[in-house]
């Protein structure tokens, strides 16, 4: 089955679904009901509902920030408490009942069954997410004469994907469940680097995701950056692709009430043949001393604006996203029809000419610090190598 | 109740059971009611066991299949519970073990047994499945006895510590009942025994994780917690038997559909 990209939703959807329409650069969208308002999504057309995923976003179940109170199914709209054998006995199919209602009722492609966020290794996580919404939501859809597939969300840290038995023991959990299609899988990882560097988190979470595929299920991969080109030679069915860099992280800080009063980062520039964004401020030195810089470039329309002696560079400005929306996709639907072993083989090519660029890059003079140098691509390669040699595709 | 298990107590004593030595006693008995019956007496060791053998017992007596025995009457005096259920003529598997080596036999009896199994999964499982515990009858068809109950009766004997149960369970039983990680324990874990029935079907007996066979110094149950297995069958049938013998549970078939539809695809080029 070909790769489909999904838009991971969040501030300014409007510029996900002008990318989506003006340059197809996605199959659908997950909605995030922390940044939209309910009305907003009843209002969208049917065939974008029909290939929408709705993320509900229970991650942190006692508070509903912003736009998360006009979801009357949130946990924290319908008790102020939770977790309390007083909620789950009370309050726990209830609440199940109606954000699955909602989710039928819209048309969804699929129903997610929320999760919520829970750090470190518990022990009890599974039993836990059983308990408080996974057996209710499940409930609730049997009682439903038919209803679409069925996705069940995780949050993953790269603690338990590091440690064997955690993972095993979550694999024989996530398989084992009755009701459940497919799974929307999200990993927990810093944003600082930019690119995720770690490559035994890389390898174990390729792992992961090909055992979850073994067992035929339906797999959904939330919050992804540039890495999702690593994990597309495990065969997911969907990755994500987003505009602001907490659509393409998952951290829960931006859950919480806080995140409202960030500053904005400074504005990048998305080279696919970097497979790296650039700190827009080294543009010039790159134009000064790159003989091919021309080359270098992706060029677009969005290319052209930016590159107006007159763009103010802000990160507000929507051409910075689009751009990148467009050239990574691109480079995604590149591989999109191919199997984990050719995709293996483009990205590693991919990343060859890459490096090829940051050395001569670095021969023009121009170190990069670790946000906009090419350091991330070794060590996904190493990770994949070793998933590839698993496979026996080297 | 009490009673009625005494009086069956008694009137079994100074008969011969046609089988002693495993977890219980089984007798053959003529009942007037039920007309020929296999009654199984057993110990347990406390109240809650007992209670939840019985409820697992109200299940049983609820399936009506030929793959099953029915199950009459479920009683129990201070220390001993008493099963009686349909008496199956025929033979344990264990005796006719050689007698499926043909592919299509061995699968044709797989086929069977998963039809039957069906009826209990996901929500039971036998934990239990080995060739002692499937009687053929005489037209063939397999019936599985030993269901459930036994293991919940007798929850230490299913553990590897536990020795005294014999050297066969331990043979038979999946990673996650050795290492007693009871939550992973489902449906996969009837099918990885199914998994050692089949080899065995196929190779006349030969057990895949026998440390004779593969020639190492484990035992039956470290072959199985190290996946060191050895299973010589014609290769249209290998790879299901080796995704049946999945280490883990989620490397086994997820669902029985799917595990079903490819022995299906087997049965079809045959
Ligand atoms: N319903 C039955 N019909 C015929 N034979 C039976 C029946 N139940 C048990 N047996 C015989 O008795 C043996 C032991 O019974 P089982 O229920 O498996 O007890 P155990 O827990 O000791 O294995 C079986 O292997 C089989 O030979
Ligand atoms: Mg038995």
């Amino acid at each position: 089955m070909a790769l489909e990209i999904y838009h991971q939703l969040g501030h300014n959807a409007v510029w996900n679904f002008d990318s989506i329409r003006d340059d197809n650069t996605g199959d659908g969208v997950i909605i995030s009901p922390r940044h939209i308002k309910r009305s907003k999504i009843e209002a969208y057309p049917v065939n974008t509902r029909n290939r929408a995923i709705f993320d509900p976003q229970f991650f942190l179940p006692r508070e509903a920030f912003k736009k998360l109170t006009t979801y009357e199914f949130f946990p924290a709209n319908i008790a102020n408490e939770f977790e309390t054998n007083g909620f789950i006995e009370s309050h726990a199919n209830d609440c199940a009942e109606a954000c699955v209602n909602f989710q039928i009722e819209n048309g969804f492609r699929f129903i997610t069954i929320p999760t919520r966020y829970l750090p470190g290794m518990p022990s009890d996580f599974s039993a836990n997410l059983e308990k408080i919404f996974i057996r209710p939501h499940i409930t609730a859809l049997n009682s439903k004469t038919n209803h679409n597939q069925v996705l069940l969300e995780i949050i993953v840290n790269q603690q338990m994907i590091n440690d064997a038995e955690y993972q095993r023991d979550l694999l024989n959990w996530l398989t084992g469940l009755d009701g459940i299609d497919g799974i929307y899988l999200i990993l927990e990882r810093p944003s600082n680097p930019k690119q995720f560097q770690d490559e035994n988190t890389i390898y174990n979470y390729l792992r992961f995701i090909n055992a979850i595929k073994l067992n035929d299920m339906f797999l959904v991969m939330g919050y992804l950056g540039l890495e999702s080109l690593v994990y597309s030679i495990a065969s997911p069915d969907i990755v994500t692709i987003g505009t602001f860099e907490n659509t393409r992280v998952f951290q829960i800080d931006s859950f919480a009430e806080s995140e409202t009063d960030r500053r904005g980062p400074r504005p990048r520039v998305y080279f696919s043949k970097l497979i790296q964004s650039i700190d827009h401020g080294l543009l010039d030195a790159f134009s000064r001393r790159l003989d091919d810089y021309n080359e270098l470039l992706d060029h677009n329309g969005y290319q052209v604006e930016m590159f107006q002696p007159e763009f103010k560079w802000h990160f507000t400005k929507s051409a910075i996203y689009k751009h990148h929306l467009l050239e990574f996709s691109t480079q995604l639907r590149n591989i999109a029809e191919l199997d984990g072993r050719q995709r293996f083989e483009r990205v590693t090519e991919m990343i060859n000419i890459a490096n090829d660029n940051f050395r001569r890059i670095s021969e023009a003079g121009i170190p990069l610090d670790i946000d906009s140098g090419g350091n991330h691509l070794n060590i996904w390669l190493t990770a994949m190598n070793e998933f590839a040699q698993d496979q026996g595709w080297r | 109740m009490k009673d009625k298990a005494k009086e069956i107590l008694n009137y079994l004593e100074g008969k011969t059971p046609i089988k002693t030595g495993g977890q219980k006693r089984v007798y053959v008995v003529n009942s007037k009611k039920y007309g020929k019956i296999a009654v199984k007496i057993g110990k347990f060791d406390s109240e809650k066991v007992l209670e939840r053998a019985k409820r697992e017992t109200e299940t049983q007596t609820k399936i009506d299949s030929p793959y099953f025995a029915k199950v009459y009457e479920f009683l129990a005096t201070d220390r001993e519970y008493i099963i009686v259920e349909e008496f199956i003529e025929g033979e344990t598997l264990t005796k006719r073990l050689t007698e499926y080596s043909e592919v299509k036999d061995a699968l044709d009896l797989l086929n069977h047994l998963i039809e039957g199994l069906k009826l209990l999964w996901p929500r039971i499982v036998h934990r239990d499945l080995k060739p002692d515990n499937i009687i053929i009858k005489s037209n063939g068809n397999p019936v599985i006895i030993d269901l459930g109950i036994a293991r919940l009766l007798d929850h230490t004997s299913l553990t590897l510590s536990d020795q005294g149960s014999g050297p066969c369970t331990p043979a038979y039983a999946a990673i996650e009942q050795l290492t007693n990680r009871k939550t992973d324990i489902d449906w996969r874990t009837d099918q990885f025994a199914l998994g050692i029935i089949t080899s065995q079907l196929l190779m006349k007996g030969q057990h895949p994780f026998d440390p004779k066979y593969i020639g190492n110094r484990n035992s039956y149950a470290d072959n199985i917690m190290s996946g060191i297995y050895k299973i010589e069958v014609p290769k249209v049938v290998s790879e299901l038997i080796k995704k049946m013998l999945g280490k883990e549970p989620h490397q086994r078939f997820r669902k029985p559909e799917p595990l079903i539809e490819k022995l299906n695809k087997i049965s079809e080029v045959l």
